[in-house]
């Protein structure tokens, strides 16, 4: 895949990564069974930009967050981050590197510290990669606890002592206190409550205005992803089958998975319902993934060429990535016409 | 079929029958070692037959307690203190505890959220629903696995006659909730608590259980309560609804009468933050603050600290209902403007 010259730089460069978990052994003496969690992904993320990645569980959207902070290691390919193979960086550089990269997970009470009080969780990354002197620590500890609205008598308490909007903000506070360039949001609003999950949404894309941060945000709620996000990637069985600009992916979607994932999302509209078109089926088990497309089997519009091919992941129209066999024929058609 | 067509509005004098089950002025405490907190303050809910109630509200606004309460399923540390719970013209607050098992999976069944947990592991599918009609309906092993095998066709599980054998384990969680589904309505309940019932599911499996759901409420002309902090699947699937803040329930409506014209500034409020798949939003406007815990419950509106329409006198006194229309009331001074 090439990247055109008229777009910027890329922060990070993904290629073709491939990560496979072993299963239990078929018998006792026989082979593992062998998931592939990630098959074959490329992605470019800009700098300042937010790319949603969406799926439904399973498809192996936590496992690119992970890859891409070398939490795991992958089966092959590379992960290029400011011009570095994260992948081959070596002890010292990679200490360096990780200061870049923050993660922020789904449930914050567990991940924080339940003996540390908010105020050293805060601070602790910056003790960790030495930035300042004690005195400018503790200033950069209040600045960053004011940025992320929180008034300043919590940073005595403990985690459990606050509201679960609360945590996740000390969170945020904690991973964008060393000024990281990129910042992987697994599922950071999934647990909140709706008028909780809006502040924190808010507080996000703030903080992404104002530090120039670039997200890669990883959640299964395409409500929230539109919202947030510049770009949608959709992956499916650990393969990206579509990925556009957020108002083209979920206006014009092309891909008949994309399609049927956006109608399956309920609208807070009771005059919509008579709209919806159900899938059938549940996702293939990625131990035992089916021939062809993976898709095929819950399509309308599968055929003997999506049983047996691997549709290529391919340009259709500007700046909107399609692995369909189909995606030419489908472009401004609904999925009902084809049924 | 039109968007309006779906929405069932209730038959002439539907209104003035009994409804089929009645929460009446609910109020339900928790001991704590901190001392006795309030967690459902004076709640009322009714559903008929053939209807979809949605409970809505925030995680700690006493929406799955009140019906665990209602069932007799409180933990041991929850006292119900005060209320009626009518179903079908007896007090179930006043029946003894071998009526109400008898009751429980029978008459009355629930749904929760998280079907592998619901689930006994070292039992296979089919023995836990054929026990529950084994229990209830004296049927012979052999009669009751039969059913069994109806009852996974009827939720939709292919392969039912091998599938009955396995484990749950084997089941994936979409196929569990179906498991449960089949479970609860093993007897024909005639009414059908679900709680939260797709909240750990994928969206696309959510809409297939909502589907079923939906379709079984039909088949059996069962009342469905649906409780869900999720407006999508209220407006998805409820006929009425009841908004629950803090222990009381704020603003009671017929779904399209929500939608169209909420009252209760929080109602409109979790509308407006929501993040929305069908429209483009520049920001979300978000309600400030939390929802205080029980400890921090005052008699006055709880919703006050949170909200820009409030003055003096929402503090103190408890805001009584104002019914706006036979099926629409809010409890606040202030509502949004009837008119606009």
């Amino acid at each position: 895949m090439k990247v055109t010259e008229t777009k910027p730089e890329a922060l990070m460069q993904v290629r073709d990564i491939v990560r496979h978990f072993s299963g239990p052994r078929t018998s006792f003496f026989g082979p593992r069974k062998v998931a592939h969690a990630v098959n074959g992904v490329s992605l470019d993320l800009y700098p300042g930009e937010t790319l949603g990645l969406v799926g439904e569980s399973g498809c192996g959207k936590s496992t690119i967050g992970q890859l891409l902070l070398n939490l795991i290691e992958p089966t092959s390919g590379s992960v290029t981050f400011l011009g570095q193979d994260i992948t081959k960086a070596d002890k010292t550089e990679w200490r360096r590197l990780r200061s870049e990269m923050q993660l922020v997970f789904q449930n914050p009470l567990g991940a924080l510290n339940p003996r540390l009080t908010i105020g050293k969780q805060i601070r602790e990354p910056l003790d960790i990669h030495d930035v300042g002197d004690e005195a400018g620590r503790d200033s950069k500890v209040q600045e960053m606890f004011e940025a992320v609205s929180l008034p300043p008598h919590l940073l005595a308490r403990y985690p459990h002592q606050l509201s679960g909007g609360q945590q996740q903000r000390v969170v945020i506070a904690r991973a964008l206190i060393i000024s990281p360039k990129l910042v992987v949001c697994d599922e950071s609003v999934s647990a909140l409550d709706v008028s909780v999950q809006a502040q924190v949404v808010n507080l996000l894309s703030d903080l992404q205005k104002k530090l120039g941060l670039t997200y890669l945000f990883i959640t299964h709620d395409l409500s929230v992803v539109r919202h947030i996000s510049n770009r949608i990637a959709v992956m499916y069985l650990g393969r990206i089958v579509e990925l556009a600009d957020s108002e083209t992916l979920l206006e014009n979607p092309i891909h008949p998975y994309t399609r049927a994932l956006i109608s399956a999302v309920p609208v807070p509209d009771p005059r919509a319902r008579a709209s919806r078109a159900v899938i059938k089926g549940e996702p293939p088990n990625p131990f035992n993934p089916p021939s062809g497309c993976a898709f095929h089997a819950r399509c309308a519009h599968a055929d003997t060429q999506c049983r047996t091919h691997l549709p290529e992941f391919r340009a259709i129209g500007e700046k909107h990535m399609v692995a369909c066999h189909h995606a030419e024929a489908l472009v401004g058609k609904s999925n009902t016409d084809a049924n | 079929m039109s968007g309006e067509a779906k929405h069932t509005t209730p038959a002439p004098g539907a209104t003035e029958a009994e409804p089929l089950f009645q929460v009446r002025d609910l109020s339900v405490v928790f001991d704590t070692p901190d001392g006795t907190v309030q967690v459902v303050d004076s709640v009322n809910l009714k559903v008929s037959a053939g209807r979809t109630l949605g409970l809505v509200g925030e995680s700690g606004s006493g929406k799955s307690v009140t019906c665990l309460a209602a069932l007799g399923l409180l933990a041991s540390r929850g006292r119900v203190t005060g209320g009626k719970v009518m179903f079908n013209g007896r007090d179930l607050l006043k029946i003894d505890d071998a009526e109400m098992s008898k009751l429980r999976g029978c008459e009355v069944a629930m749904v929760f959220q998280d079907p592998m947990v619901s689930l006994n592991p070292v039992r296979t599918i089919g023995w836990q629903i054929s026990e529950s009609i084994f229990l209830h309906q004296g049927l012979s092993r052999d009669a009751a696995a039969k059913r069994t095998i109806e009852l996974l066709d009827m939720v939709g599980i292919p392969n039912s006659k091998s599938r009955v054998l396995e484990y749950p384990h084997q089941f994936s969680g979409g196929m569990s909730q179906r498991a449960m589904i089949a479970m609860a309505i093993a007897c024909q309940p005639k009414l059908l608590i679900a709680d939260e019932p797709t909240t750990a599911l994928d969206v696309t499996i959510q809409a297939q259980i909502l589907e079923l759901l939906s379709d079984l409420k039909k088949e059996l002309n069962m009342a469905l309560i649906l409780i869900t902090h999720d407006l999508g699947v209220i407006a998805e699937a409820a006929d009425d609804v009841a908004v629950m803040y803090a222990g009381r329930v704020v603003e009671e409506a017929q779904v399209l009468d929500l939608f169209d014209a909420p009252l209760h500034h929080y109602t409109l409020g979790l509308l407006n933050s929501l993040p929305r798949v069908d429209r483009k939003i520049d920001r979300l406007s978000a309600i400030e603050g939390a929802a205080p815990p029980p400890q921090e419950f005052v008699t006055g509106c709880r919703f006050e600290p949170r909200c820009g329409h409030c003055n003096a006198s929402c503090t103190g006194t408890r805001p009584e209902f104002t019914d706006i229309s036979a099926t629409h009331r809010v409890a606040c001074k202030h509502p949004m403007s009837v008119s606009s």
